[in-house]
């Protein structure tokens, strides 16, 4: 018996202990937001930045020489240049003065060079926004000129997107063009400044006091980005109160968070079609335009809308009716019509029919899509055999024509150039153009818009690639939902950003 | 005993040497491309063309080999492409709370099969044993993922005892780091408040690691004991007036543990490859959480380097556990000398 009270005495301390150290829903610290991110970032270097978790730094603690208004994203705000004009291929930017970096620099004309300057060099990330750039030069202090191959009338608002980095940090480290270095340090003029990154756990970042903009009332001082991969995880962790927003929590669940008492929803348009099934032209039986045309026609959108609950469309054609300029209002709404279908597939001439799609795992719409097309098609005899891979495995696997389909989630960074979309999902040689669409007069299209200075012209021509694409019947754009994110209540000022990923605007949010 | 290690030295870098070798190539044999996806879409073709020679994946596979090899005799693990370090950089930074899960987890699996077969075995054939079977049973049958969110339902969200996840509560600020193991380093700084908050971290995911093992570590334990009692050195020590206790801990225990020990370097073994979810449900930051994250971009480098750690720590608790025969049971001993 001694020994079953030796045993207590020992374990007892230890249980105290523990019990003392659990942690309270909530500590006590108001002006710290717990941002509960999907992953870790690979780097928060603005010239390699390309996914969710690796922009919330990069837009938080850098500034753009350009803004625009989420509502109306062709209207653009004054950022760090305050005024910009187009002459040809010349644009003039006026830059703000007595902005500083967060380590003590002052932000002038040679800042923006070295930027862009290095972001060209580097040719990742969001550089293809500006890939037209031929040259920036100093004009003065504050004044750049920024020379285009051809006169771009998007660049001002791309440029919305390119966080500019200081020319003296970038001269500091002109090994690799400083990517190591880069990888994991920051120095901006944004409204929040790198602390600390504790791989595998978390980022801090820290309130700028000295920002250019302004702040609401009762902002957040101290920001902990913290890496949460697991999605249950994140949205038990917001519904608990150990995160105050998170970002990629399952629709069902986002949508059941945010109707619960302390909970509101946000809900808005964000990137674009999502998911769209990709149609491979180059490998059979897909190759056969018929065959497409079938796929296309048999489709159940219907099902697709009662997934999303309603708050979702089916698309007509790549671009949102939400993005100015595009033709989607213009374009015949794509239906599911069985009948057209099987006439579709007889023309076709493919008999017994069998085809693979390629499905990246661990994205629930995904797999849903595919399990909507697997049981469509077979109401017409087709089979349709899905495989759940890793997203790069599924990406090889049709590009390297191993596959017939292949389902992604639809993105563009800009908030009004889709040309930088339609060249990277439909031209020959875009990264995403996984239906192999080979269409010369296409590319050629696509390549002239972004020079036409006349929008009722571009329009047109938008509409010209959208018709082509969908003529093409190389792709099913399944469901374009609104996007919802579950925010407590005691968080103001949270807004979705429709040209990003699920986005937080630490300089917006405020305490309630 | 110097013999004993040699050969288990040898042994172990061969293993080692497969294990890297196969993993090297089963990696490659996936098609994907890593670099073209890490450099991001519309990703120039010469930007791309470069990530993949900085890396070597532009070279013949057997070249990428041979370097690799090359590289690990110096302690060189390559690069990660995803994080753009040294994968020894990464691994120093992720171990530490790995082991220190697993170490935990180990000792407490260790506490509770033993201290639950006792029970079982005290209360043989009644009611206590039932629950105890049942329990242990159920547990094994609860897909590790499961159990961590069932727990996480229940002692985070519904109770609000422990966290969510993580080493350490996230608005805190942990001790400054010396050994990596949270609870040896709030102990050299003094503070045993964040001892207890480090504790409390490590409940749930050491849980959900534990119960999924219990039901085969505690039948184990408790067939050993009752073939123990079975011995007539039990009935000799009862004549002789020893209590239950005396006979439990001085002569029954002790033969006991060692017929378990083999199983036991095994059920480590479940433990290690269960870290990957764990830690990714528990947000836990460990090579677990790192390898999943390789995974899923094809980053070569770590995950070569991941099985060859797993493997060298599965060798070493192998090799303690081994060692703990001859201590633990004098006939071994004898036959080792």
């Amino acid at each position: 018996m001694n020994r079953y009270r030796w045993c207590i005495v020992a374990l007892g301390p230890l249980i105290g202990l523990a019990a003392s150290g659990a942690t309270p829903l909530r500590a006590a610290e108001p002006s710290t937001l717990v941002w509960a991110e999907a992953a870790e970032p690979a780097t928060i270097d603005p010239a390699k930045v390309n996914v969710n978790q690796e922009l919330t730094v990069a837009r938080n603690v850098y500034d753009h020489l350009t803004n625009f208004e989420l509502e109306h994203p062709d209207h653009l705000l004054p950022a760090l240049a305050l005024t910009w004009k187009r002459d040809g291929t010349d644009w003039t930017f006026t830059l703000r003065h007595g902005v500083t970096f967060q380590h003590g620099q002052p932000f002038t004309a040679a800042d923006v060079k070295a930027t862009i300057d290095r972001d060209l060099a580097i040719g990742q990330g969001q550089s293809y926004l500006v890939s037209d750039i031929k040259q920036v030069t100093v004009v003065d202090p504050y004044t750049v000129r920024i020379t285009t191959q051809q006169p771009d009338v998007y660049l001002a608002a791309n440029l919305s997107r390119i966080e500019i980095m200081s020319a003296a940090d970038i001269a500091a480290h002109p090994k690799d063009h400083g990517e190591a270095y880069f990888t994991d340090h920051a120095n901006g003029t944004g409204p929040y400044s790198f602390v600390s990154w504790t791989r595998g756990e978390q980022i801090i970042l820290q309130r700028n006091t000295h920002w250019w903009g302004h702040f609401p009332d009762k902002p957040f001082d101290r920001v902990i980005d913290r890496f949460v991969t697991d999605a249950a995880t994140r949205a038990r962790g917001l519904e608990g109160g150990a995160y105050d927003l998170a970002n990629f929590v399952p629709r069902d669940e986002a949508l059941r968070i945010g109707h619960l008492p302390g909970f509101h929803l946000v809900e808005g348009n964000n990137l674009w079609a999502w998911p769209a099934i990709y149609l491979n032209n180059t490998l059979a039986p897909t190759s056969n335009i018929d065959f497409r045309d079938a796929l296309v026609k048999v489709f159940d959108y219907d099902a697709m809308t009662q997934y999303y609950q309603g708050s979702s469309v089916t698309p007509r054609g790549p671009i949102p009716d939400w993005v100015p300029g595009s033709p989607e209002k213009d374009l015949a709404p794509i239906k599911q019509d069985i009948a057209a279908a099987k006439a579709a597939l007889d023309k076709s001439g493919v008999k017994n029919p069998v085809m693979t799609c390629s499905v990246p795992s661990g994205f629930a719409e995904f797999a849903f899509a595919g399990t909507v097309l697997q049981a469509s098609a077979a109401q017409i005899g087709i089979t349709v055999k899905i495989e759940q891979l890793p997203f790069v495995q599924a990406i090889d696997a049709i590009k390297s024509n191993h596959s017939n389909c292949f389902i992604l989630g639809n993105a563009n960074l800009s908030p009004v150039d889709a040309t930088k979309f339609l060249a990277a999902h439909y031209t020959t040689g875009g990264y995403y153009n996984t239906a192999h669409y080979d269409n010369p007069a296409f590319d050629k299209l696509v390549a002239q818009i972004s020079s036409v200075t006349d929008p009722q012209q571009r329009y047109d021509m938008l509409k010209r690639a959208s018709q082509m694409i969908i003529a093409s019947h190389s792709i099913i754009w399944a469901a374009r939902p609104k996007t919802d994110v579950p925010v407590p209540n005691h968080i103001g000022g949270y807004r979705i950003d429709p040209a990003e990923y699920i986005n937080v605007r630490l300089w917006e949010l405020y305490q309630k | 005993m110097l013999g004993l290690l040699a050969r288990r030295g040898a042994w172990s870098l061969l293993i080692l040497f497969v294990v890297a070798t196969l993993t090297f190539f089963l990696s490659r044999v996936v098609p994907a491309d890593p670099a073209a996806f890490l450099a991001g879409q519309n990703a120039s073709p010469e930007a791309v063309a470069r990530i993949r020679a900085e890396y070597g994946l532009d070279r013949p596979l057997l070249s990428q080999y041979v370097a690799y090899m090359g590289g690990l005799l110096h302690g060189d693990f390559g690069r990660s492409i995803r994080t753009n370090r040294p994968v020894a950089e990464d691994l120093r930074a992720f171990l530490p709370a790995t082991l220190e899960l697993l170490i935990f987890s180990f000792v407490l699996y260790l506490l509770a099969s033993w201290f639950l077969a006792i029970l079982a075995v005290r209360w043989r054939g009644g009611w206590v044993d039932g629950a105890i079977r049942v329990f242990t049973m159920l547990g094994s049958g609860i897909p590790v993922f499961w159990l961590g969110m069932a727990l996480q339902f229940v002692f985070f969200y519904r109770l609000g005892w422990l966290p969510i996840g993580g080493r350490f509560p996230i608005r805190a600020i942990p001790p400054p780091p010396v050994t990596g193991f949270l609870l040896i380093d709030t102990l050299l700084a003094g503070n045993l408040h964040a001892f207890g908050q480090a504790l409390a971290a490590l409940l749930l995911p050491a849980a959900a690691i534990v119960i999924n093992l219990l039901a085969v570590g505690t039948r184990m334990s408790r067939a050993a004991l009752i073939t123990e009692y079975a011995r007539p050195y039990v009935r000799t020590a009862r004549g002789k007036g020893a209590g239950p206790g005396r006979i439990l801990y001085r002569h029954v225990l002790r033969n006991a543990i060692a017929p378990v020990l083999a199983a036991t370097s095994i059920q480590f073994g479940y433990m290690i490859s269960w870290v990957i979810l764990v830690e990714v449900i528990f947000d836990w930051p460990g090579i677990g959480l790192y390898a999943y994250q390789s995974f899923e971009v094809f980053d070569y480098a770590p995950v070569v380097a991941l099985a060859i750690v797993s493997t060298l720590v599965f060798l070493v608790i192998s090799l303690g556990l081994d060692l703990l025969y001859p201590w633990l049971d004098p006939r071994m001993r004898e036959a080792t000398s």
